[in-house]
């Protein structure tokens, strides 16, 4: 038993799956089927792996485990922000699946058929009436959004963990007031290390360079350009060395360092814009040109004085070898 | 890069036996499916739906659409008898010309996918192997990937003999109007599913739906 997080889970990091207490099923996906859950677990959901026996319940542990580490503010964050798995669910020592807690109302819409989540894509195509009070915002909005989705990826990267399957079903918005949330945290991986289970790459959002194996850094900073560009220039398609239509009203500076550090994305790997500098070209603030750095200056060439002379030009001391007597 | 289009067509039985429950549980899953498709801005992107139905003759009642700006569909009324030939026949037809525009406006398109729904016995049995030959061969590039679900009095073998990847058959645990509502569900899934996951070799894919919780993808081929 650990302390209550900010979720309101009580801290348990395996649960039985027979003690929980479910209520509806939510929906099914690629990897899952997630189950409200009632009674201690209200606010809470279950994600019941299809496949629990491609689940490696060592890394998953580990996630669960990886807030305990992490300072109180970025902790705070984390959980707010993410879907992030809480605890484990277990059959013996079967791992079944994982609680998590269940998306804010702040980022679920009303449609025709009922609600539905306010995922990413709304932000890159042009709005239908079909998306029933989903009103992807204005400029202001977006670039609200935009800074917070580079926050959130701050706080991981700064917390070495890579989120892997980036797209535009995983991120949700919300613009009253703003707030970004991440889904299919299962997914995300400590830098290094590999992830629960084989995760799926998504139509446009792939990473050309991305290493054989698995993603990385580089990855999640190619796929962080892709998603600070296309929010702003609605655009689901768009990739590093397209021409770019930024949406109306989006501020020159702005627009001018997006268009150079998006640019930079598709460079080799290790030479990707960072986080921190998308924070910079999408910030508020504008930025102060500094001059050209001065050119690198080297010694003097002086008369070296007589003790720095070559090694060969000093005279050799014999000395005895060892044990050769007085 | 050229947008990746998957088309699906539901090729749906609507001959006498249909009358009644069947066909209203049909009717009453398109605006859920309409909305669940056309609602998911990339889903309905990077697929295309068209509904046909049949009896005794065959008619389009949805061409090859983006369901994001579809605002009614004809209703499937039973009556008639069930003739698969000329359903096969007219998608085809249909196929060829669909895969045409969509090169034509610039797609890439993948290998079309269609959903064959019948609770029946084919009136036509000498004719429509001949017409399921011409659907399915593998010399024509855009020959479908065909999922058959056969329900009533639907003969096994023959959703068997009819599919090409797969078929399902009702097996009386629900009734068939729960068992068209499964049918309608997982049509959706798999749209839905396909739309927004990449296969191993890094292209959009079929994901089909299966009877057992997991789904099996098979590469979608580029025509």
């Amino acid at each position: 038993m650990g302390t209550v997080t900010v979720t309101g889970w009580p801290g348990e990091t395996d649960v039985p799956e027979s003690s929980l207490s479910l209520g509806r099923k939510l929906g099914t996906g690629g990897q899952g089927a997630v189950h409200e859950l009632t009674g201690r677990g209200t606010g809470h959901v279950y994600k019941e792996y299809l496949n629990p026996a491609a689940v490696d319940g060592r890394e998953l542990a580990m996630l669960v485990d990886t807030p305990k580490a992490m300072t109180a503010m970025d902790r705070d964050r984390l959980l707010r922000q993410c879907a992030w798995p809480l605890a484990r669910v277990v059959d013996g020592t079967r791992v079944k699946g994982f609680i998590m807690a269940m998306v804010p109302q702040a980022f679920w819409a009303k449609q025709q058929n009922g609600p539905k989540l306010r995922e990413y894509q709304y932000l890159l195509f042009e709005p239908k009436k079909m998306w029933g009070d989903i009103v992807p915002p204005d400029v202001d909005g977006r670039l609200d959004v935009v800074r917070q989705v580079v926050d959130l990826f701050r706080l991981l990267h700064g917390n070495k963990l890579i989120v892997g399957d980036v797209s535009m079903s995983n991120i949700l918005w919300t613009d009253n007031p703003g707030g970004v949330y991440l889904l299919d945290c299962d997914a995300i991986r400590k830098q290094g290390r590999r992830p629960v289970m084989a995760q799926p790459e998504t139509p446009d959002w792939d990473d050309p360079l991305q290493p054989p194996d698995d993603p990385d850094l580089d990855t999640d900073r190619y796929k962080l350009a892709l998603l600070v560009v296309r929010a702003l220039t609605r655009n689901s398609r768009l990739r590093p060395g397209e021409p770019m239509n930024f949406v109306p009203g989006v501020p020159e500076r702005i627009a001018k360092e997006v268009t150079a550090r998006f640019q930079e994305a598709a460079r080799p790997r290790g030479l990707r814009p960072d986080a921190a500098q998308w924070a910079l070209a999408v910030s508020e603030r504008g930025t102060i040109d500094l001059g050209p750095l001065p050119t690198v200056r080297t010694a003097p060439n002086l008369r070296k004085a007589p003790i720095d002379g070559a090694p060969d030009q000093r005279p050799l001391i014999q000395l005895k070898p060892p044990g050769s007597g007085r | 890069m050229s947008q990746q289009v998957l088309p699906f067509y539901l090729v749906c039985d609507e001959s006498s036996s249909m009358q009644g429950m069947p066909i209203d549980a049909i009717n009453k899953s398109l605006p859920e499916l309409h909305q669940e498709i056309g609602g998911n801005p990339v889903v309905a992107d990077k697929t295309r739906f068209a509904l046909i139905s049949f009896n005794h003759a065959a008619q389009v009642l949805l061409p090859l659409s983006d369901l994001s700006n579809v605002t009614s569909v004809p209703a499937l009324t039973a009556a008639g008898g069930t003739n698969y030939s000329a359903a096969f026949d007219l998608v085809r037809d249909l196929i060829t010309q669909d895969v045409a525009q969509l090169k034509k406006d610039g797609h890439q398109v993948l290998r079309p996918t269609i959903f064959f729904l019948t609770d029946g016995q084919p009136n036509d049995t000498s004719e429509w192997p001949a017409a399921h030959q011409r659907l399915t061969d593998a010399g024509w590039a855009p020959h479908p990937n065909i999922l058959a679900f056969g329900f009533g009095q639907a003969d096994a073998t023959t959703i068997q003999q009819v599919a090409t990847i797969r078929g399902f058959i009702a097996d009386g645990t629900l009734s068939p109007a729960q068992a068209l509502q499964e049918f309608a569900q997982s049509l959706t899934r798999s749209i839905v599913r396909s739309g927004s996951s990449l296969d191993a070799t890094g292209g959009m894919s079929l994901a089909m739906p299966d009877k057992v919780p997991g789904f099996t993808t098979v590469p979608a081929d580029v025509i």
